[in-house]
């Protein structure tokens, strides 16, 4: 039988594992940040590296809705066009900051939030799923007949001056940074102990204690927040939105693609898989026939010959699970007192 | 003597079927109230109507004289009911220790570091403490039914709810089963246990109750009950002379 204790248990580098979790990721945002506001990074590269950010960001709030909680959405389209056209309409027709215009999108993504959950929740699996894509799609077509967003032909976002790629690049870095951490607390927290039970069970979860609504809602809303923030920096780098560019599909599509390449119900493998989905992106731009096809034909390896995606197809070779929302019964130290492990596993 | 819980006249079932007919019971503090019945009779309607699974249509449910009834299945495990599922069913991708904490923590409302000791000592007393870090989807099935009750009690539940635990292990392991119940017992558990093996009620269950039908058949010290002709008719298959009499009478 399998074990998945990592051997430094509850500890790692010689502290409480999620503390190092959260000082790992601010020291790499940090390393990251520095030369992208001094502009020792060339502004190609970070047009690159914002993008990784931002599916970084997606690919985590995806991976917390299905690899965690079990709650498969085709819709998050819905809250990164929502937080769009706030961004647009904040700073075009309203004449607000972008700031102002993120919080807008953001608080306008947790409103929606709450108002579906009071639909969607009613639904279970396939049906979620479902349900989640038809809410986005009716949002669409809600959009392209709404005067005030423009209809069809969209909004622009009107910013003066117009932000650089740096300040870009770090509101990206920011958004990514805050999705991980996000995570990571959620998974250390007894949110994330009730999310992995209701993962594996609902009504075994439910019978333990763990209200289905709230812990489900939780996640919900705060995988909502992160879309709504990576869709309003997205569409303030873009500097238009249109509705088939908000609420398209292809959001979803990327998350799902992402995540299964990286490894779902990992924290790494959205990492890894927008890493790899941005590379192979720009690489099969210049092939504009077969970039489907080959995206199509990379997952069906993966799922074939690494269905754990790469964070896990890393873990099973070298041992190392990162960012781990693992509990273990026993902290450094405290092993040898312990009685020791007997028998077959 | 103290009774815990009361079924009164409760009406329940899945969809448009009624299963459970005002089935009406109690069950006393401290004992080990032993549930049998034909299959469909509604024993297992009965422990889900009593967790919050379904709802009754009519009828209520008291535990310590407090309506639940109503109460949904998370409310219901904090107010002390602890059960097992029929078939086990783990948290698949979790440790076994992972599994008992998820009880401890919303179940006994403690913190994970408060959850930490009184999970392990659950594993002990249940025999899983040395595959405590072992993915729970990989255990057998008696280890899997340990679990079960590991994760039940570990929330320290007034009422403990086990439903066919014993079922399809060997002999060894029923007794294993039974021994780990007896110790619950003495510990104070007060134990509503359903199983179709009737050894294992007469020998562990302080009364009995036979479900048929959705109501209550007979209920009382085990023995009594399995030697009544109500049970001998309805659950063993066994008819009374004077029937089996009236039968081959009207047969000719």
């Amino acid at each position: 039988m399998s074990r998945i204790r990592a051997s430094s248990g509850n500890r790692f580098l010689f502290m409480p594992r999620e503390y190092s979790t959260y000082i790992a990721v601010a020291v790499l945002a940090a390393v990251l940040l520095l030369p992208g506001v001094t502009g020792l990074i060339p502004s190609n590269l970070m047009r690159y590296l914002l993008q990784i950010f931002l599916y970084i960001a997606l690919g985590q709030a995806w991976n917390l809705l299905s690899g965690f909680a079990g709650m498969t959405s085709l819709g998050q389209q819905l809250y990164i066009g929502l937080a769009g056209y706030a961004v647009a309409a904040a700073t075009g027709t309203m004449g607000l900051s972008p700031l102002a215009g993120i919080a807008m999108g953001t608080g306008a993504g947790i409103l929606t939030a709450l108002l579906m959950s009071l639909v969607l929740f009613r639904t279970e699996g396939m049906y979620f799923s479902i349900a989640t894509w038809i809410a986005a799609e009716a949002m669409e077509k809600a959009f392209l007949n709404w005067e005030y967003v423009g209809q069809g032909s969209g909004m622009t976002v009107r910013i003066v001056p117009y932000p650089s790629v740096r300040w870009i690049y770090a509101a990206s870095l920011l958004v990514c940074c805050f999705s991980v951490l996000a995570v990571c607390f959620v998974l250390h927290s007894r949110l994330g102990l009730g999310l992995m039970a209701i993962r594996d069970d609902p009504s075994a979860a439910a019978a333990s204690g763990i209200n289905l609504t709230r812990t489900k809602l939780c996640v919900y809303v705060l995988a909502a927040v992160i879309c709504a923030l990576a869709g309003s920096v997205f569409f303030i780098n873009k500097g238009t939105i249109y509705p088939e560019s908000g609420f398209s599909t292809g959001w979803t599509v990327s998350s799902v693609f992402i995540c299964i390449i990286g490894g779902t119900g990992t924290v790494t493998g959205p990492v890894a898989g927008a890493v790899l989905y941005v590379l192979l992106g720009e690489f099969l731009a210049h092939y504009p026939g077969w970039s489907n096809i080959m995206l199509g034909l990379v997952t069906l390896l993966m799922i074939f010959f690494a269905p754990e995606g790469i964070a896990g197809f890393l873990r099973k070779r070298t041992g190392i699970n990162l960012f781990s929302g693992r509990r273990y019964p026993e902290v450094r130290g405290e092993r040898g007192k312990e009685e020791r492990p007997r028998g077959k596993r | 003597m103290d009774e815990m819980l009361v079924f009164d006249q409760v009406f329940a079932g899945y969809d448009r079927t009624s299963v459970l007919n005002g089935l009406s019971f109690e069950v006393r503090r401290g004992e080990v109230f032993g549930v049998i019945g034909p299959n469909g009779g509604g024993k297992t309607t009965m422990l889900n109507a009593l967790t919050g699974l379904i709802r009754p249509t009519s009828g209520s449910i008291l535990l310590d004289g407090r309506d639940i009834s109503a109460l949904p299945v998370d409310a219901r495990c904090k107010l002390g009911i602890g059960r097992t599922f029929q078939i086990p069913r783990p948290f698949v991708r979790m440790s076994v220790y992972e599994n008992v904490l998820v009880s401890a923590v919303f179940g006994g409302g403690l913190t994970e570091r408060m959850g930490r000791e009184p999970s392990l000592d659950v594993l002990r007393m249940t025999g899983l403490y040395d595959r405590r870090e072992t993915v729970s989807g990989e255990l057998t099935l008696l280890d899997r039914k340990r679990l079960e009750i590991a994760r039940a009690i570990v929330s320290r539940p007034r009422l403990l709810l086990l439903d066919e635990v014993a079922a399809g292990l060997t002999a060894a392991e029923v007794e294993d089963v039974i021994s780990l119940v007896g110790r619950l017992k003495k510990i104070g558990f007060t134990i509503i246990w359903i199983e179709h093996i009737i050894e294992t009620m007469i020998r562990s269950a302080d009364r009995l109750m036979c479900i048929s039908g959705g109501r209550c058949a007979a209920v009382g010290a085990p023995l009594e009950v399995m030697q009544s002709r109500v049970v001998e008719e309805l659950y063993l298959g066994i008819r009374s002379a004077s029937e089996q009499e009236d039968r081959s009478a009207s047969n000719q």
